[in-house]
């Protein structure tokens, strides 16, 4: 029964995400406008590129999933969806749990997998690119659920994107410190596992804390 | 089923209701009446459990059950089809996908099942909410305005569902500003008299 709701959740989102694909490009195109356009800035300097690249694909990337966020619930609240979920009777935590893991999967997927290319383009090359893509795979998920934690308690505000983003950029600095940093320690040949097993750390904290947070949120938002 | 206890609420600092007490009990057809802004839509809130009682309690015989609710935004999506937004309900209420596919048949959907929902008219949308009370095995039902942008042949289905629920004992409480039709007994509760 859990089972197939949670399923039933998973694959709503998964629809919705395709049918408003428009939705889903508009961070990737920001992701990918900002590695293209840098370069072009910054000159034919490839010490410095390759300096600033991991660094400067973090910020970008988590940027771009701070732009993902705003839209996640508004569809939901204004159709009455979060009506229908608090009232199911089945618990709001585990509905949220379903809605964040797709959610983070549909944001972070496309994101990561165009990663290694601009990477490429920026000069990072061999066991940094490894590196870039795992620590993305294990701090992406993150960025998502703490912005979907914002996005449920700025629900319904007037001008809400602005405080999300104070809310949730402060608590997007220790991914952005490990993810970036595991990469620049790859690049200068030194072992990038104590900063990629804090991301997973992160990842845990986040799976675990992030639904319970969310869903109250969203019970809040109907008050 | 449901008793409230005292219930009294206050919105925007305006007092809509104080000191409201009556009993639903299994079999009985509540209509709750009153005036745009005397507190339909938050009394029916409250008894949801979307809203907080803030003053005053419900109490439950027996255990807490969750409730079907209608409310005015009937939770169907604009981008999925009559189908896919109410098997996602079925779903949520732990029946399979026949029940939705039958109920919308039933409510005279059927031949828009693969329709978007925002393609559909305000009165189709609506009836694809409401195809969920063909289905649900939810002992109280709470119905805001169901009968909104209703046509005949609907509204005559919809009291079809209200007679059959009540008559397997389960209860309905419901705000509107229609008239039923005569086979429909129900209590009236009437706010901001």
């Amino acid at each position: 029964m859990m089972g197939r709701i949670f399923a039933a959740v998973f694959r709503r989102e998964v629809r919705l995400a395709w049918r408003r694909r428009g939705q889903l490009l508009q961070p990737l195109m920001f992701y990918a406008l900002v590695m293209l356009l840098f370069p072009l800035g910054a000159g034919a300097d490839l010490t410095l590129l390759g300096q600033a690249a991991p660094s400067l694909l973090w910020v970008a990337a988590l940027l771009a999933v701070l732009l993902a966020q705003g839209p996640l619930f508004s569809a939901d609240l204004e159709e009455g969806g979060i009506e229908l979920w608090v009232t199911s009777g089945v618990s709001l935590s585990w509905l949220a749990l379903a809605k964040l893991i797709a959610h983070a999967m549909i944001v972070s997927l496309p994101l990561i997998l165009i990663s290694p290319i601009l990477a490429g383009w920026l000069g990072v090359s061999g066991e940094a690119l490894g590196v870039l893509v795992i620590s993305m795979a294990l701090g992406m998920p993150v960025l998502c659920w703490v912005g979907a934690l914002g996005a449920a308690l700025t629900l319904g505000l007037p001008r809400g994107g602005i405080l999300l983003a104070l809310i949730v950029l402060p608590l997007y600095i220790p991914v952005l410190m490990f993810g970036a940093g595991a990469v620049h320690a790859a690049m200068e040949g030194r072992p990038a596992g104590g900063a990629l097993v804090l991301l997973a750390g992160l990842l845990c904290l986040g799976a675990s804390l992030a639904p319970l947070a969310t869903a109250a949120a969203l019970r809040i938002s109907q008050e | 089923m449901l008793e409230a206890r005292g219930l009294g609420c206050a919105r925007g600092g305006r007092a809509l209701f104080e000191n409201l007490s009556f009993a639903v009990k299994a079999g009985q057809l509540w209509l709750v009446r009153g005036a745009n802004g005397s507190g339909k839509t938050s009394l029916l809130r409250i008894l949801a459990g979307l809203l907080p009682a803030e003053e005053g309690e419900l109490v439950w015989s027996g255990e807490r059950e969750p409730p079907l609710w209608v409310g005015h935004r009937v939770a169907v999506s604009a981008d999925l089809t009559a189908r896919e937004n109410l098997e996602f309900m079925a779903a949520l209420e732990g029946d399979d996908a026949g029940a939705a596919a039958a109920a919308l048949e039933a409510i005279g959907l059927g031949g828009f099942s693969e329709t978007r929902a925002g393609r559909l008219s305000e009165g189709q949308v609506r009836r694809i909410a409401l195809a969920r009370l063909a289905f649900s095995a939810r002992r109280l039902w709470l119905l805001d305005e169901p009968l909104t942008s209703l046509d005949e042949t609907s509204t005559r289905w919809f009291e079809a569902q209200l007679l059959r629920q009540i008559e397997r004992g389960g209860a309905v409480v419901m705000a509107t500003h229609r008239e039923l039709s005569d086979s429909l007994q129900g209590w009236t509760l009437r706010l901001g008299a």
